[in-house]
C-alpha cells in the first residue's frame, strides 16, 4: 500500500502541481483537501504519514470560524491522535522571518516556500520526515 | 548737649525754679521767726516785772502775788497757744512746700519724658529731675536686653559709672537674684530695707559710698503689662525712706516707662514710613469717601503726573476692579483690621493701563482716627505677560507634539502597510509562479504521460503567466497612482458603451453560475467627461467583482444623468456576499478583498478596488461602495461631475434614433 500524503491547498493549480509531483516522482498517494474537518478525521483515521499544508487558506473554516495552515496546524499538534504526524508548511510568503515566525506559532516540522524549484528536494525532504516521524512521537510509543 | 541746655533754658520761663521755690520756703519760715521774738520779749517784760520791789509800786503784797501769777498764767497760755498755733502753721507749710516740690517734680519729669526724642538724653534727664524733686541722689536704671531678655544697667546717677562692668546679668524668672530682675518678673516694686531681702546680691561698687546696708527701691518700668526695665533708687541708711516718696517714684517709674514706650513707638513709625516712602510697592492711604489721602512715592511715579499730585484724587479716577469692571473705592471693607485681595486694574495720568495685585486693608486714620483704607499694589504686567508667553508656548509645544505624534502614528502606519504590501506582492507573484515553474519542471523531466496532459501542463503554465501579467499591470498603475504619473486621457464622451463592453464580457461567467445581468442605460448619450479605456477598465473590474462575488440572484448596472446634482451615475449592484460592516472601511486598500482574504477561488489580484479609486479620482469623479453588511449584497456607485445644460432632449432623440 502506498504511503498517503495530505495536500492541503487552496489554489488549483498549486495543488494540482504537489500532487503531480509526490504521485508521479514518488509514488505517494496524494488527497488535497481545504477542509479542515477533513484534515483532522483522516489523521486520527491513522492512515496518514505527512501533512502538506498552505498556510493562507481563502475558504477554510473550522466549527464556524475562518483558519488558516498555521491554525489548523496547532489543532493537529495539540490533538495526541494527530501531534505525530509530520507536518510541512508551504507558502508563498517569503518575507524575512516568515519562516520561524510560522514554524514557531503552529508546531509544525518543516517550512518550504513557493514557488518550489527543485521537486526532488521537496521529495526527499518529505521522505526524511516520514522516516523520522515527527519531533512528536506517535502516541503508541509512549 | 547744647540742645538740652537751650531746651531747659527755654522750659524755665513759666515756672518757678527750685531756687525761687527754696526762697518762698524761707520767706514762710521768716513770719514763724517773727512770732518767736515776741513771745520772747513777753517773757523778758514779766520776769523784769517780778524783779523790781513792790513797794515802789505802793501796790499790796497780797495783790501783787495774785496779779503776778494771773499775769503770768496768760503769758504762759498766750505764749503756748502762740507756739502751738507756730509749729502747727510751720508743719503744714513745711507740707506745703514739699507738696509743690513734688508737684513740681511730676511737672518737669511729664515735661521732660515729653520733649525729648533721645532714649540716653530721656533716661538722663528723667534721673536728674526725679533727684532734684526727692532729694534722693542715687538712681540706677535697668533695661531688657531684646537678646536675652536679661536686665543690664544702663544708666547711673549718683553712683559710680564704672560699676555698670561688675553687674552680670540677672536671668529674669522666679530664681532671679537682684531686686531690680525680682521687680521686673514680679512686675511690682520691691524696697529692700536690710540686706538680708536679696540674698547673694550686694552692690559693693555700686553703693560704695553709701555707707553700710542702703535701702534699695526697685520699680518697674511695664509696657503693656511686660517690664521694659527697671528704676532703682538707693537710699542711705541714716536718711531713711518716706512713703510719700515712694509714690513719687513710682510715679516718675510709670512715666519713665510711657517715655520710653512713646519713643519706641515713633522709631517704628519712623522705620514703617522709612519703608513705605521706598517700598517699590504702590502705597496709597484713602479716606473715608475714597481720596487719596497719602501716597507713597511709587505710586505717586506710577499714577501721578509728578510727586503729590495723587492727594486729594478719588481712587476711581485711576483704579477699577478687574473682576467686576466696576470702579474702585473703599466701599463697605468692615471692621477695621479686615482687609482683602483685589485685582485692580489702574491707570497712570497718561492713560496707560495694568494690572495689579492689591491689598486692601480696613484701618484707622493714623491723625484723624476717621475709618481709613490702606491699598498695597504691585504691578503684575510682566507676570501676567510671562505667563500669557509660558501659556502660550506650552499650547505650542503641546499642539506641535500632538501634531508630531500623528505624523509619526502616520508614518508608521504608511511603513506598515508599505510593508504589507510587498509582502503581499510577493505573495501574490509567488504562487503563479510557483505553478509557472513547477509544470515548466514536470514538463521538462517528461512527468507527462500523454500529450492531452502535456497540453493541460501548458495551459497550466499559460494561465498562471497570463495572470502574473495581470497583476504586473495593476501593480504599475497602482505605482503610477503613487506617483503622481497616471497619465489619463479625459475628454468628454459617452460612457455607455464601457458599460455595455464590460457587461458582455462578464455576461458567459454570470451565465454559467445561473446569475441574472440587467443592464439599464439612458436612452440618449451619457456624456461625461472621462478616459474611454480606463473607464472600460473599472466599469469591467466592479460588474466582474459583482458577478465574482454573487452566487444567486442578480447583478444590475444602471446608469443615469442626475441634473439636480449635475453628475452622472453608475451604480453596480449584487446580491452577493456582501461587505461585513466593520471591513467597509479597508475595502479601498490594496490587496484587499471583500472576502478579507485572496479569494483565488475568486480569481483576481485584490487590487482592483484601489486601481479602481484611483482611476475613477484621476478622472475628476468618485465610487463609494455600500453593503448592508454580510451576505446582503453590494452596492458600487460611481459619479462623475457634469457641466453645462441638461441633455438636449434633440441629441438624446437622434442618438435614440441611431439605436438598432
Amino acid at each position: 500500500m502506498k504511503t498517503r500524503i495530505l495536500v492541503v491547498e487552496d489554489d488549483p493549480m498549486n495543488a494540482k502541481l504537489f500532487q503531480l509531483i509526490l504521485a508521479r516522482k514518488a509514488d505517494f498517494e496524494v488527497v488535497v483537501t481545504e477542509d479542515p474537518a477533513f484534515v483532522i478525521e483522516e489523521l486520527r483515521s491513522g492512515r496518514t504519514a505527512l501533512v502538506i499544508m498552505d498556510v493562507w487558506l481563502s475558504n477554510s473554516s473550522y466549527q464556524g470560524t475562518p483558519v488558516d495552515g498555521l491554525a489548523i496546524t496547532r489543532i493537529l499538534k495539540n490533538d495526541p491522535q494527530t501531534r505525530h504526524v509530520p507536518v510541512i508548511l508551504a507558502t508563498a510568503h517569503a518575507m524575512k522571518g516568515s519562516r520561524e515566525k510560522f514554524l514557531t506559532d503552529s508546531g509544525a516540522d518543516d517550512y518550504v516556500t513557493k514557488p518550489i524549484l527543485s521537486a526532488d528536494d521537496l521529495i526527499e525532504r518529505v521522505r526524511m520526515l516520514i522516516g523520522r516521524g515527527s519531533h512528536a512521537a506517535p502516541p503508541a510509543a509512549r | 548737649m547744647a540742645r538740652r541746655e537751650k531746651a531747659k533754658k527755654s522750659n524755665q520761663a513759666p515756672l518757678p525754679s527750685a531756687a525761687e521755690s527754696r526762697e518762698q520756703l524761707r520767706d514762710a519760715l521768716a513770719r514763724r521767726y517773727a512770732f518767736g521774738v515776741a513771745f520772747l520779749m513777753s517773757v523778758l517784760g514779766y520776769t523784769a516785772y517780778q524783779l523790781t520791789p513792790g513797794e515802789a509800786l505802793g501796790v499790796p503784797a497780797e495783790v501783787r502775788q495774785h496779779a503776778a501769777a494771773a499775769f503770768g498764767a496768760v503769758v504762759v497760755a498766750s505764749t503756748g497757744l502762740l507756739g502751738l498755733l507756730a509749729f502747727r502753721r510751720r508743719f503744714s507749710e513745711m507740707e506745703r512746700v514739699r507738696n509743690l516740690r513734688a508737684q513740681l517734680t511730676i511737672y518737669r519729669v511729664g515735661e521732660t519724658l515729653e520733649r525729648l526724642d533721645h532714649e540716653d538724653e530721656l533716661v538722663r534727664c528723667a534721673l536728674d529731675v526725679i533727684a532734684d524733686g526727692t532729694g534722693l541722689s542715687f538712681w540706677a536704671i535697668y533695661r531688657r536686653n531684646e537678646k536675652d531678655g536679661a536686665f543690664r544697667l544702663t544708666a547711673v546717677r549718683g553712683l559710680p559709672d564704672a560699676a555698670r562692668v561688675e553687674l552680670a546679668p540677672d536671668p529674669i524668672g522666679p530664681n532671679a537674684l537682684s531686686p531690680a530682675t525680682r521687680a521686673a518678673w514680679l512686675l511690682d516694686t520691691i524696697v529692700s530695707r536690710d540686706a538680708g531681702s536679696a540674698p547673694g546680691y550686694a552692690f559693693p561698687a555700686l553703693t560704695a559710698g553709701l555707707g553700710a546696708d542702703p535701702i534699695v527701691v526697685s520699680v518697674p518700668l511695664t509696657d503693656r503689662g511686660e517690664a521694659v526695665g527697671v528704676l532703682q533708687c538707693f537710699v542711705p541708711r541714716r536718711r531713711g525712706f518716706e512713703g510719700d516718696q515712694l509714690a513719687l517714684v513710682r510715679w516718675t517709674a510709670s512715666q519713665l516707662a510711657v517715655g520710653l514706650k512713646r519713643l519706641k513707638m515713633e522709631r517704628r513709625d519712623r522705620m514703617l514710613a522709612t519703608y513705605l516712602r521706598g517700598s517699590s510697592e504702590m502705597v496709597l492711604l484713602l479716606d473715608a469717601e475714597g481720596c487719596v489721602a497719602d501716597a507713597n512715592d511709587a505710586a505717586e511715579r506710577a499714577l501721578g503726573s509728578a510727586l503729590g499730585t495723587l492727594r486729594g484724587r478719588h481712587a476711581s479716577e485711576f483704579a477699577t476692579e478687574e473682576a467686576s469692571g466696576r470702579p474702585f473705592g473703599p466701599g463697605s471693607l468692615g471692621t477695621e483690621g479686615k482687609s482683602a485681595q483685589l485685582a485692580l486694574r489702574l491707570r497712570a495720568v497718561d492713560g496707560r493701563g495694568f494690572p495689579c495685585d492689591a491689598t486692601v486693608t480696613a484701618i484707622a486714620h493714623p491723625e484723624s482716627g476717621e475709618s481709613a483704607c490702606l491699598v498695597i499694589a504691585r504691578d503684575v504686567t510682566e507676570r501676567r505677560e510671562r505667563e500669557a508667553a509660558l501659556r502660550a508656548n506650552s499650547d505650542a509645544q503641546r499642539h506641535l507634539n500632538d501634531q508630531l505624534r500623528q505624523a509619526n502614528g502616520r508614518l508608521e502606519d504608511a511603513r506598515t502597510m508599505q510593508q504589507q504590501f510587498l509582502a503581499n506582492t510577493s505573495h501574490e507573484l509567488r504562487t503563479p509562479l510557483n505553478s509557472v515553474i513547477g509544470f515548466a519542471t514536470l514538463l521538462e523531466q517528461g512527468v507527462a504521460e500523454s500529450a492531452e496532459e502535456v497540453r493541460s501542463f501548458s495551459n497550466s503554465i499559460r494561465t498562471s503567466s497570463e495572470h502574473l501579467l495581470g497583476l504586473l499591470n495593476d501593480i504599475l498603475d497602482l505605482a503610477k497612482m503613487e506617483a503622481g504619473r497616471l497619465d489619463l486621457s479625459v475628454e468628454r464622451g459617452d460612457g455607455r458603451d464601457a458599460v455595455r463592453a464590460a457587461v458582455s464580457t462578464v455576461a458567459p461567467d454570470a451565465g454559467g453560475k445561473g446569475l441574472e445581468l440587467r443592464v439599464d442605460l439612458p436612452e440618449g448619450e451619457l456624456v461625461f467627461r472621462h478616459d474611454a479605456a480606463r473607464f472600460r477598465q473599472v466599469m469591467l473590474n466592479l460588474v466582474g467583482n459583482a458577478v465574482k462575488f454573487t452566487d444567486r440572484g442578480e447583478v444590475s448596472v444602471r446608469a443615469w444623468r442626475d441634473d439636480d446634482r449635475a453628475e452622472v451615475c453608475v451604480v453596480v449592484a449584487d446580491t452577493g456576499i456582501g461587505i461585513p460592516l466593520d471591513r467597509q472601511s479597508q475595502l479601498f486598500t490594496k490587496f484587499e478583498s471583500r472576502e478579507g482574504s485572496y479569494a483565488r477561488r475568486r480569481p483576481g489580484t485584490g487590487l482592483g478596488l484601489a486601481i479602481s479609486k484611483g482611476l475613477v479620482e484621476g478622472m475628476g469623479g468618485s465610487i463609494t461602495v455600500e453593503s448592508e453588511g454580510a451576505n446582503r449584497g453590494t452596492r458600487v456607485r460611481l459619479s462623475f461631475p457634469v457641466e453645462g445644460p441638461p441633455a438636449d432632449p434633440l441629441v438624446a432623440a437622434t442618438a435614440a434614433g441611431t439605436q438598432p
